[in-house]
């Protein structure tokens, strides 16, 4: 089960948007930014932690699920994830990527995969969308995004 | 038995007809499933489980048998196409906090989703009725569209020809499709309600236990304890059609009893281990909402052709794992994977026991729908009481 949510106060502070891959990292706006905060809403953005090769910025959604940024030093989004009872928005968390994704999903089902978990596995992007309702678990990058030693199976375990 | 009710119930005029020949003698806790190529217009479907369900306005014999509804044992309560409903049943809406429409939300991993508001019916599978239930009418033309955090930039389930179903039967392992993380949270991710009376747009809201979509059967006055899905085995590699039975109830009738079934106990979040090779799958689970076998195999190659997401080995696979349950019990299963690619290409048939794909997560294998085929397989439902013990648990 989910933690309870405690920090709902917080969440009227500050409201960090989602961050796309290929963007800069979640952070927390003014709260004058509020009026314009996604649907999604997070509870609060983590400090950044990470290694010097990239930084790793938790943000637990209020909705429940947690999701995990992944950026270069130069401050670059190159992979996300996430687990929790629903699904974040992954229009926003794939920002430029989220066409491609989207084009494959809709092949499969029109080839009679429907229902089912998804793999997305080409040059630009790298989506795996697993589980079930109240428990979802996925993640995707840009592999040309990678930092130079970086393995990407080590950011994501 | 069936057809006393139905017409009992006023027949109703259903989405079409149903979709396989009446049984003589029906058990009363029993319904007919299939799987087959789905409703009219409704694509390429394989591997997918199909049940009539009757709807009919509470307190009335007002009523309507919908066909082709997805039995998907992954997710929770009922949610039919609004365009397959008929007006005139005039369902009673549930309200949000505000006294303004309750709008559920559904996501699915295949990047589609599903939006509408919630109305209550008496639910009849069989002779069995769930009374005063909420369901979803999905894709309702007076309802706005989905806010973004439920879309997610998905695809919006609004016909059969994209759902591949007239509606979806969801009958997991737990009672509500969201739990107590609704009842106490307004931004749940899963239920809405509109911001104003021409709900052009909508908000989060609470739902209580009592208003959220519900699993049916602990519903039920009685055999509410879980479900027991029968389904034969394929006589080939590839078949039209399979019929089998939904049985309501385990160990309360002597259709339903489990005999020498092995019962696998679930995580509260209702996963069970997969022990494959050296590989070990925490979150593994049963799903007939799937249309295959689903799991990362070291050996067997993708599909690199337009059969996208399927195994395509070049020789029968055989495949040999071990369930285990959060109870340490275990159960040996054995399968077989062929080329998708070359079942998909008569697409007269819809019955594929050997269809299997990549999971892309080592941690979890997805027992979908050709895991029942020539199994009884029982699952009881979180808190109800059985002679297998108390639910989540799956038995077969």
């Amino acid at each position: 089960m989910m933690a309870p949510l405690l920090g709902l106060s917080l969440a009227i502070a500050a409201a960090p948007a989602l961050a796309a891959l290929g963007q800069a990292p979640s952070v927390a706006p003014p709260s004058s930014a509020l009026s314009s905060a996604p649907a999604a809403r997070a509870l609060a953005a983590s400090p950044a932690a990470g290694t010097s090769l990239y930084t790793s910025h938790p943000l637990q959604l209020e909705n429940g699920t947690l999701v995990q940024e992944y950026a270069t030093p130069a401050g670059l989004v190159f992979a996300v994830s996430w687990r929790g009872p629903v699904l974040p928005d992954l229009s926003l968390l794939l920002g430029e990527f989220f066409g491609g994704y989207k084009l494959e999903t809709d092949q499969a089902r029109a080839l009679g995969k429907r229902g089912s978990i998804v793999n997305v596995v080409n040059r630009k992007l790298i989506v795996r969308s697993t589980g079930r309702m109240r428990s979802f678990a996925g993640y995707a990058y840009a592999p040309e995004l990678i930092p130079a030693g970086v393995n990407i199976h080590d950011v994501l375990q | 038995m069936l057809a006393v009710l139905l017409s009992a119930c006023g027949g109703g005029g259903g989405a079409a007809t149903p979709s396989t020949p009446p049984v003589a003698v029906t058990p009363s806790n029993a319904v007919s499933i299939v799987v087959d190529s789905g409703p009219a217009g409704a694509g390429y479907n394989v591997n997918r489980l199909y049940v009539d369900v009757t709807i009919c306005r509470t307190v009335s014999n007002d009523c309507q048998t919908i066909d082709h509804v997805l039995v998907d044992t992954g997710s929770i309560g009922l949610r039919l196409l609004s365009s397959v409903v008929r007006p005139t049943l005039n369902l009673s809406r549930l309200t949000g906090s505000a006294g303004l429409p309750l709008l559920s939300c559904v996501q699915f991993v295949d990047n589609t989703f599903a939006w509408g508001p919630v109305v209550l019916a008496d639910v009849m599978l069989g002779g069995k009725t769930a009374s005063n239930m909420p369901i979803q009418l999905v894709a309702d033309p007076t309802i706005g569209n989905a806010p973004a955090s439920c879309a997610i930039g998905g695809t919006a389930m609004t016909t059969a020809a994209n759902l591949g179903a007239n509606g979806i039967l969801g009958l997991g392992l737990f009672k509500e499709d969201c739990g107590t993380d609704c009842a106490g949270s307004t931004h749940n991710g899963s239920y809405y309600t509109c911001s104003s009376a021409s709900c052009a747009s909508s908000v989060g809201v609470k739902a209580s236990l009592a208003q959220q979509l519900k699993n049916p059967v602990p519903l039920f006055a009685t055999d509410n304890n879980g479900v027991l899905i029968d389904l034969p085995a394929p006589a080939s590699s590839s078949a039209t059609t399979l019929a089998g039975s939904l049985i309501f109830g385990i160990g309360t009738q002597a259709n339903n009893q489990p005999g020498s079934a092995v019962v696998l106990t679930t995580s509260a979040t209702g996963y069970f281990t997969t022990l494959l090779g050296t590989q070990s799958m925490s979150n593994s689970f049963l799903d007939t909402g799937s249309n295959g076998f689903f799991f990362d195999s070291r050996s067997i190659p993708a599909c690199l052709d337009s059969s996208l997401g399927f195994y395509c080995p070049s020789t029968l696979t055989p495949v040999s794992a071990t369930l285990v349950g959060a109870n340490g019990l275990r159960r040996a299963v054995s399968f077989s994977v062929a080329d998708a690619s070359t079942m998909f290409g008569d697409a007269s048939k819809t019955v594929f026991p050997n269809l299997a794909g990549p999971m892309g997560d080592a941690s979890s294998f997805d027992w979908g729908l050709p895991f029942y085929y020539g199994r009884r397989v029982l699952m009881g439902v979180e808190g109800q009481p059985s002679n297998l013990g108390i639910g989540p648990y799956y038995a077969f």
